[in-house]
């Protein structure tokens, strides 16, 4: 506990807490700009911190991870185009809540959910972190692949009119994850012999394409509903303690599942945000009204999503393995100061293990704040004549495409798939299951098939381990639940 | 549009989209037929075992989507309506972003991003040059600024600023 | 469409304009060295502390810029056609090799040109603490017993190659896991009997007694593990190293290369780049323009036999030019 204080004070010092709001500010900036990412925030960041003190970086690098994870409902609520990956769930619940007038109660829920996710996850990092990462360590392959044949399954909860739609854009999502270079033999898949499109079709972009390009045509061409006034006083965003203590149960059940998610190295946030609504909303007395505008819907991923942070953070200092994308770029961050995180970090530069904690801690207490006071700015923006807003956000839709790899490829994959998830919302088909699938694709496929190269070909290898087992069955009792609700559905037509 | 168009619309948008569907299996099949078969190197499930499951998903659930969709429970219920105009709004934005994208190779950054918003701020009905042209400028100039100068995304670069 | 017509002229008109002159002394603008990995990885992290270091003699800044993908694949290919006016440079590390000889790339390793090597990395052979195999020849003679199971970052990979060549030399055969970013996890958790890595994703852990570094194929030993003998000293040397260095497109002027020559020589020099080389553990050896292709050369060779013998380059499909 002392330590903790120590590194708090550590982190207070002028100049990391400079470098903490400057990195809470721009995670927030670059997570509510559409098209920009936290991902490419930090790769941008990155090479700033190479001639910074090693606290400092630290506390700008952990600023934008905060912040970003806060920052991404913003547009999710406001704008209905999720600013990161984290927070394409939000925006299921939260911009209906928008249209009906309610954005600052969607807003205040996701910024206190945040706070609260990431706090949890805080208190994980510094009390158990150690045993946590041996947790982790337990996953391996078969686990792995179980747990994203789960999450896959789970594709069906985003079923609008037909359930056999959802699954046509998962199974689509799914055929475009297996282009590229092979995870397991490395033998270039659907390439047509062009060397670009060996590196397949990542995620990112692909985000930012089918949330964006339809909300920029529709802001384009007039035809964007825009939304109702809402008071952005600060005693209208605070959520009452009442609207909190109705969603501690939500909030409890997302911040573990998001601690847990992160902990798995490969998952990422989609997924923490994904489980934990799904999670709040079969817990729910009345599931049905989850993507119509319910709060528990903007809580559960915004706790989730944040509170990944924290678990990502664990195997990164205590084994030096990263859990995602953006705790492998802070791996390279401390190892260019010279710092190895493993589990001698903690006896060897154990203040500064430390700081890290109190700049986390501080990050958290600034997004909290600048997002609530920035939020007056944000809906300036939104005053801003439609014709000239949306064509300004496709300008960045594209650099933050490009940025991600400096490649143009990546920027006609972001244009391609931003065609194809405006069809395939004018025919019905939800884009969610599409682009859970891009990531979870690859995933599953070189987890299973790993399995079965460490079992010698045996598929028993799935049912053994008990773990993966418990995922299995997890997945298929979500299946049959699934089937006989739908059946009954069909019984009495009009209820859908 | 009239009721009756509309209907034929529907059925025309419930029958397109499954022959697409089965269209991209068919490539998607043709493709997968040309990758190594049978089990790999490394392991005793090959790289074309996935993309065949993938493909016999795809087909299966197309099938059902037909049956679903133009027999079965859905058939009245249909809400789809897409607009002749919209579409083509669709196709024009994504064309603009595309030839910004390559014009940006050719002429750098600043170049492009002003040719494109110009043309887009037009077409969706700006036409004061009064506003246009001071915002194309701050806004490149800003643009260009923070991710080539400062962020260091490489954006090819020209003349301009 | 006829509104573009006139924005298009006017934007070719810019692209007229802005040809630059060329001018007399290189370099006059900055350059641009791709990295074909990730920000934060050891490439990037190697590559731009030497980019850092050179800028001071070189004179103009050294931007470097990543373009990952495919095993670096994405990047050689960008090098390869970018406009050869000593402007576009790379930092090219022996996947280039592996890459062009299993046929990622359509070219082989002679479309660029080499200017200089700067480093060595290890590649280490590593178990768990627990294992019983306490030196490579323990494992080596298990080995010979029963099937390993042996990880890698991937099926072409460089750390892959490394661990084939020495079971040729050593004579076993081993179950190949392509365990890719979770190697480390992987060996962690028991899943693997040993992987073959470099040495910086494993140090902190071999340092706190987690795993064992049995033994590395590297050049000379190492300050940041001085007591992990090499794969030579058993009599095992597989002959290739991963290097990194600098390449260019083909053909790029006789005076860029030298001033590049002078610069990265300079840099490998840097007290910087010497104390990040210790601490990350990998191994400043500078060789310029004159021995470098050569070398490369070399190098190919040994690689292309083992990729070969594995039976690497066949099924491939190999890519357009």
């Amino acid at each position: 506990m002392n330590l903790l204080v120590e590194g708090i004070v550590q982190a207070l010092a002028w100049k990391p807490f400079l470098f903490a709001v400057l990195g809470s500010f721009m995670g927030i900036i670059f997570a509510a700009i559409p098209g920009l990412t936290v991902s490419m925030g930090i790769i941008l960041l990155l090479p700033f911190t190479f001639h910074m003190a090693s606290v400092t970086s630290m506390s700008l690098l952990v600023g934008v991870f905060v912040g970003g994870m806060t920052g991404g409902s913003i547009s999710a609520i406001l704008l209905n185009i999720p600013g990161n990956p984290a927070a394409i769930v939000t925006s299921l619940d939260g911009h209906p809540l928008a249209r009906k007038g309610r954005a600052g109660v969607a807003l205040g829920v996701a910024f206190f959910s945040s706070f609260l996710g990431g706090l949890f996850s805080l208190v994980c990092l510094v009390t158990i972190a150690p045993q946590l990462a041996d947790f982790a360590l337990k996953f391996g392959a078969p686990e792995l692949a179980s747990l994203v044949l789960l999450g896959l399954c789970l594709i069906c909860g985003f079923a609008q009119t037909s359930m056999s739609k959802a699954l046509i854009s998962g199974i689509l999502g799914l055929s475009f994850s297996t282009v590229g270079m092979d995870p397991i033999d490395s033998i270039p898949r659907f390439t047509f012999s062009v060397v670009q499109i060996q590196q397949g079709v990542s995620f990112l972009p692909v985000m930012i394409g089918l949330f964006a390009v339809p909300e920029i045509i529709s802001g384009m061409r007039g035809s964007a509903v825009s939304l109702p006034d809402f008071s952005t006083r600060l005693r209208d965003l605070l959520p009452s303690p009442g609207t909190l203590a109705g969603l501690w149960k939500t909030l409890a059940q997302s911040s573990l599942i998001g601690t847990t998610i992160g902990l798995l190295p490969g998952t990422g946030s989609a997924v923490a945000a994904v489980l934990s609504y799904n999670t709040a909303q079969r817990r729910s007395p009345e599931p049905e009204s989850f993507g119509k505008g319910k709060l528990e819907g903007v809580s559960a991923p915004e706790a989730a999503n944040s509170a990944m942070t924290g678990g990502a953070m664990i195997p990164m200092l205590t084994l030096g393995i990263p859990g995602d994308p953006v705790t492998a770029v802070m791996l390279g961050a401390l190892t260019i100061q010279g710092l190895a995180p493993g589990p001698l970090l903690f006896e060897s530069h154990g203040g500064f293990v430390f700081s890290i904690f109190g700049s986390f801690f501080i990050a958290l207490f600034l997004t909290i704040v600048i997002a609530l006071l920035g939020i007056r700015l944000f809906v300036q923006v939104l005053r801003v004549p439609p014709g000239l807003l949306f064509p300004s956000i496709a300008v960045f839709c594209v650099i933050g495409a490009f940025a991600l790899q400096n490649s143009f490829f990546d920027v006609f994959l972001m244009i391609g798939f931003g065609l194809l998830g405006y069809f395939m919302q004018k025919f019905d088909y939800p884009i969610m299951p599409l682009l859970l699938a891009i990531i979870l694709g690859p995933v599953f496929e070189k987890n299973a098939r790993m399995s079965l190269i460490l079992s010698d070909g045996d598929p028993g290898i799935f049912f053994r381990k008990p773990i993966s087992l418990t995922f299995l069955a997890l997945a298929l009792v979500y299946l049959v639940s699934v089937f006989l609700k739908r059946t009954s559905l069909f019984r009495k037509p009009g209820s859908a | 549009m009239t009721e009756e168009s509309k209907k034929i619309r529907l059925r025309v948008g419930r029958l397109v989209v499954p022959i697409l569907l089965v269209g991209f299996y068919v490539w998607y099949g043709s493709l997968i037929l040309e990758l190594p078969q049978g089990p790999g190197e490394e392991g005793p499930l090959g790289p074309s075992f996935i993309p065949w499951l993938w493909a016999s998903l795809l087909i299966v659930l197309t099938l059902v989507e037909i049956a679903t969709g133009n027999l079965g429970a859905r058939r009245d219920e249909e809400r789809v309506v897409i607009e002749r105009k919209s579409a083509l709004d669709a196709l024009i934005l994504c064309l603009l972003l595309a030839g910004f994208a390559v014009l940006m190779q050719y002429v750098g950054f600043s170049a492009a991003v002003i040719a494109f918003l110009a043309v887009s701020f037009w077409w969706s009905g700006i036409r004061s040059w009064k506003i246009i042209i001071p915002y194309l400028v701050i806004f490149a100039f800003v643009v260009n600024y923070v991710f080539h100068h400062v962020l260091k995304v490489p954006l090819p670069q020209d003349w301009l600023f | 469409m006829k509104k573009l017509l006139p924005v298009f002229a006017f934007a070719f008109v810019v692209a007229a304009v802005s040809v630059a002159p060329a001018s007399a002394a290189y370099p006059t603008k900055p350059v641009e060295m791709t990295i074909t990995f990730k920000p934060g990885g050891a490439a990037d992290i190697s590559g731009r502390t030497v980019a850092k270091a050179a800028e001071k003699v070189f004179g103009q800044p050294i931007v470097a810029v990543n373009r990952p993908g495919a095993g670096g694949t994405i990047g050689f290919a960008y090098v390869k056609t970018a406009p050869n006016d000593g402007y576009k440079i790379g930092w090219l590390s022996a996947s280039i090799l592996t890459g062009t000889t299993m046929g990622k790339l359509p070219y082989d390793y002679r479309a660029w040109d080499y200017v200089s090597r700067l480093v060595f990395e290890g590649t280490a052979i590593v178990v768990r603490a627990d294992s019983p195999y306490k030196s490579l020849p323990e494992l080596v003679k298990a080995a010979k017993s029963k099937t390993l199971k042996i990880g890698s970052a991937g099926s072409g990979s460089f750390t892959r190659l490394t661990a084939s060549a020495l079971s040729q030399k050593a004579g076993f055969k081993f179950r190949h896991v392509p365990l890719g970013k979770r190697r480390v996890p992987s060996l962690l958790g028991g899943e693997v009997d040993a992987i073959s890595v470099h040495p910086p994703e494993v140090l902190a852990l071999h340092k706190a007694g987690k795993v064992r570094m049995l033994a590395v194929s590297f050049p000379k030993r190492h300050p940041a593990y001085p007591k992990v003998p090499l794969f030579s000293e058993h009599g095992w040397d597989v002959g290739f190293y991963q290097f990194r260095g600098l390449h260019v497109p083909k053909g790029t002027p006789k005076e860029a290369v030298q001033a590049l020559h002078k610069a990265f020589s300079a840099a490998a020099k840097d007290p910087k780049v010497l104390a990040t080389a210790e601490k990350r553990g990998f191994l400043v050896s500078y060789m310029g323009p004159d021995k470098f292709p050569a070398f490369v050369a070399q190098q190919n060779a040994l690689i292309k036999k083992v990729v070969v013998s594995l039976g690497l380059d066949k099924k491939k499909k190999k890519m357009k030019k």
